[in-house]
């Protein structure tokens, strides 16, 4: 068996790592977490001018080797070798950029005091023109006993030269009286920046006169304007909503019939009846409602994707951070936050670039509440149904400004929560805001699929396998116990219907199944569960129909739709099904009073814009913090507070003379 | 004089950095180093944090640790 050489490529954030990692390895990569902590490995492949095969290990980015954050840890095991799982590499590269050279060379000097196989690899050296610089690598490299190339990981210039220094370094023989200099009293930073800045003198020159303005200051004059950048801001967040709701709806809904056509065809080939209701109304649907929602997810990643690598979400945290510290947040925190907008999970797992332990507890805790995608379909059918489409003051749009409070209600709860979270957490500690303005930069295409397609598949696996269990589990409970009474009745009205009666027998055959359907559900586990909830769900106005439809939105909080649509013996239905709207309003209570009114359904959105439903987010949350007291605190609060504020709003509309 | 009252624009010298223990060694990190020039560019819109440049680096730094940070004028 042939050992690759293994090659680990190290640098600051932001100095162009990922995009020489992708460059080089292309398609042979592959993403592995480190036992223990949430970060991740990140592997390639590929093969050396001289025909090596080498293995690429992409570290996180870091300014330093002092071992503060998960990630400095991570680099500086597998620079040093001397944990399971992280062999000592055969060749250290290390990334800087030649426009920052003053400062990027202090990982070089550190990593270089561990590791005796260095390369330096200076990226971005077609910046260095536009600033009036001129850099000696060969200077450098007689100062610094490193071979050194400059390279441009966007173009792919110089990484010829820098596989073949790989190659020149690994054939040369290793060094045997170079001890390893682990004990060794690192020496001071200031002392180190000392010898930094005397190399960086003799080999970076200024040439003709002051340095100009580069391209990307020109931007902050206007992203970071006292005036304009909010306003810029707050367009970018506008256009990033606009993609949440329309960017994707053509290929959900092309999933959406695909998969309708595929649960059909499963129904239809299985003989067993109650395998093919499991595969078809369970497994497909189930899974299904989360494949529905890739496209959106996607979309939503790709602007955040480029804002986040072009460099504009660093300008955002910095114009917001003042806001958030208001509520107990860090500016960084914004990210996880909008990422929540399409999904909670992705956004979760945003939260991992926070440094702060604290910080990133309380983001975690609170992105639930962020109005995700999947709340959408519920939102839809409610407020069409009971709310009016009529035009109150002025151009306002009742329905989209109740969408728009959902919404906003989503954000001020968590903000409001995170205030919370922080007096009352223990240990607070002043966390100060430290953070570098990259400067912009076109992200590539490579770059952004990868980033896009991490945290597309994030969704689909977490959510997906949480939810296919789940979709089983109700499953078994809204198809047993199978009433024999009710299946013998309909037999009757079926055998009637094909053999008796004249006139349209495909239709009113349609009907008696939704019917039946509908009849089995309320005699099932599910029903009986609807039911025995009700009279917890009365103070908010519920009944033991929408009961059940709460009960099977713990799988998905999209599938209370489908779930109403059998209830109310309409087969299928989702959220545009116009029938659906019509059977929601002419409900009736028992006692023949109309069941469902605009009191109603305000308090059914609230509860579904704060109640925790998604267990999928909760097992996300396990995972991140390792524990099961999180989720289970997240379900709790938010359970608690989405009936507080349900009820409150159902009886206080009440007390006000609502019907 | 600290970082905070300089105005945008103006470029300094480091003298001392006396922010907390937790984020000293961050700080020197990035190259605030005694005698490091330090560039000022400008304030967030509510005035905190503060955008400096240091060693070619342009930085986000929070009010409550520009105020911990002496540094001596460079501008006439």
């Amino acid at each position: 068996m042939s050992v690759n050489s293994v090659i680990v490529l190290a640098g600051n954030p932001n100095v162009g790592k990922s995009t020489l990692f992708n460059y080089l390895t292309g398609a042979r990569q592959k993403i592995a977490n480190y036992p223990g902590v949430t970060v991740e490995k990140f592997i390639g492949f590929t093969c050396t001018p001289q025909g090596r095969d080498i293995e690429i290990i992409d570290l996180p980015g870091t300014y330093s080797l002092n071992t503060k954050t998960e990630d400095e840890a991570i680099a500086v095991r597998h620079i040093r070798g001397d944990t399971a799982g992280c062999h000592k590499p055969d060749v250290v590269v290390v990334m800087v950029e030649a426009s920052k050279l003053a400062r990027s060379l202090l990982l070089f000097f550190q990593i270089r005091a561990f590791h005796d196989r260095v390369i330096l690899a200076i990226n971005m050296m077609d910046e260095l023109p536009q600033l009036h610089l001129a850099l000696d690598l060969k200077l450098l490299s007689e100062s610094l006993t490193v071979p050194v190339v400059g390279i441009s990981a966007r173009s792919g210039d110089g990484i010829p030269e820098l596989l073949d220094k790989i190659d020149e370094v690994l054939a040369a023989p290793v060094l045997k009286n170079s001890p390893p200099q682990t004990h060794e009293v690192a020496p001071k930073v200031n002392t180190q920046f000392g010898q930094i800045d005397t190399i960086v003198r003799k080999v970076l020159t200024r040439q003709n006169g002051e340095r100009k303005n580069l391209t990307s200051e020109k931007f902050d004059k206007i992203l970071l304007h006292r005036f304009w950048g909010p306003v810029v801001f707050f367009a970018v967040m506008l256009l990033l909503f606009q993609a949440l709701f329309s960017g994707s709806a053509p290929a959900m809904d092309f999933i959406d019939s695909s998969l309708s056509t595929l649960g059909d065809w499963a129904k239809a080939q299985i003989p067993l009846p109650w395998l093919a209701s499991l595969i078809s109304d369970g497994v497909v649907a189930g899974v299904g409602s989360v494949f529905v929602f890739v496209p959106q997810i996607a979309v939503t990643f790709i602007l955040i994707g480029f804002l986040e690598m072009s460099g504009y979400l660093a300008r955002g945290a910095f114009l917001i951070d003042r806001l958030m510290r208001a509520v107990g947040l860090e500016g960084r925190a914004f990210i996880p936050l909008i990422s929540s907008f399409a999904c909670a999970i992705p956004g979760i797992l945003a939260a991992r670039t926070m440094s702060n332990p604290r910080q990133r507890l309380i983001t975690t805790l609170v992105a639930p509440l962020i109005t995700c995608s999947a709340r959408l379909p519920v939102y839809t059918l409610l407020i069409a149904s009971f709310v009016p489409a009529a035009r109150h003051w002025g151009p306002f749009q009742m329905q989209g400004l109740v969408l728009f409070g959902l919404f906003l209600m989503g954000l001020v709860f968590a903000l409001f929560m995170s205030l919370l979270f922080n007096r009352f957490l223990p240990n607070p500690c002043q966390s100060s805001f430290l953070m570098e303005l990259p400067r912009y930069r076109l992200p590539t295409v490579k770059n952004l699929y990868t980033y896009v397609s991490f945290r597309t598949l994030a969704f689909v696996k977490n959510a997906g396998t949480v939810i296919f269990v789940l979709s089983i589990l109700l499953w078994v409970l809204a198809y047993f116990p199978r009433s024999q009474k009710v299946l013998k009745t309909y037999e009757k009205r079926r055998f009637v219907i094909e053999f008796v009666l004249d006139g349209n027998k495909k239709d009113a055959l349609a009907k008696i199944d939704h019917e039946e359907a509908g009849e089995l559900l309320r005699h099932s586990y599910m029903g009986q569960l609807g039911r025995f909830i009700e009279p917890v769900l009365q103070p908010m106005g519920f009944d033991w129909r929408l009961g059940i439809g709460i009960i099977s939105a713990f799988a998905a909080r999209e599938v209370f739709v489908s779930t109403m649509g059998i209830v109310f013996n309409l087969g299928e239905a989702d959220e545009e099904s116009q029938s659906l709207r019509t059977l929601l309003q002419s409900a009736k209570n028992p006692d023949g009073r109309t069941a469902y009114t605009l009191r109603t359904a305000l308090s059914l959105l609230i509860f579904f814009a704060l109640a925790c439903q998604c267990m999928s987010t909760l097992a996300v949350i396990k995972r991140e913090t390792n524990s099961l007291k999180w989720p289970a605190f997240v379900f709790l609060y938010m359970t608690i507070l989405a009936f507080v504020v349900s009820t409150a709003t159902y009886q206080g509309l009440g007390l006000l003379g609502w019907a | 004089m600290n970082l905070l009252d300089l105005k945008n624009g103006e470029k300094c010298r480091l003298l001392g950095l006396a922010v907390s223990l937790s984020h000293h060694d961050r700080y020197l990190e990035l190259g605030f180093t005694h005698g490091t020039e330090i560039s000022v560019l400008r304030k967030a819109p509510l005035g905190d944090p503060i955008q400096v440049r240091v060693r070619d680096t342009d930085l986000a730094i929070c009010k409550s640790d520009a105020l911990c940070i002496e540094v001596e004028s460079l501008t006439p």
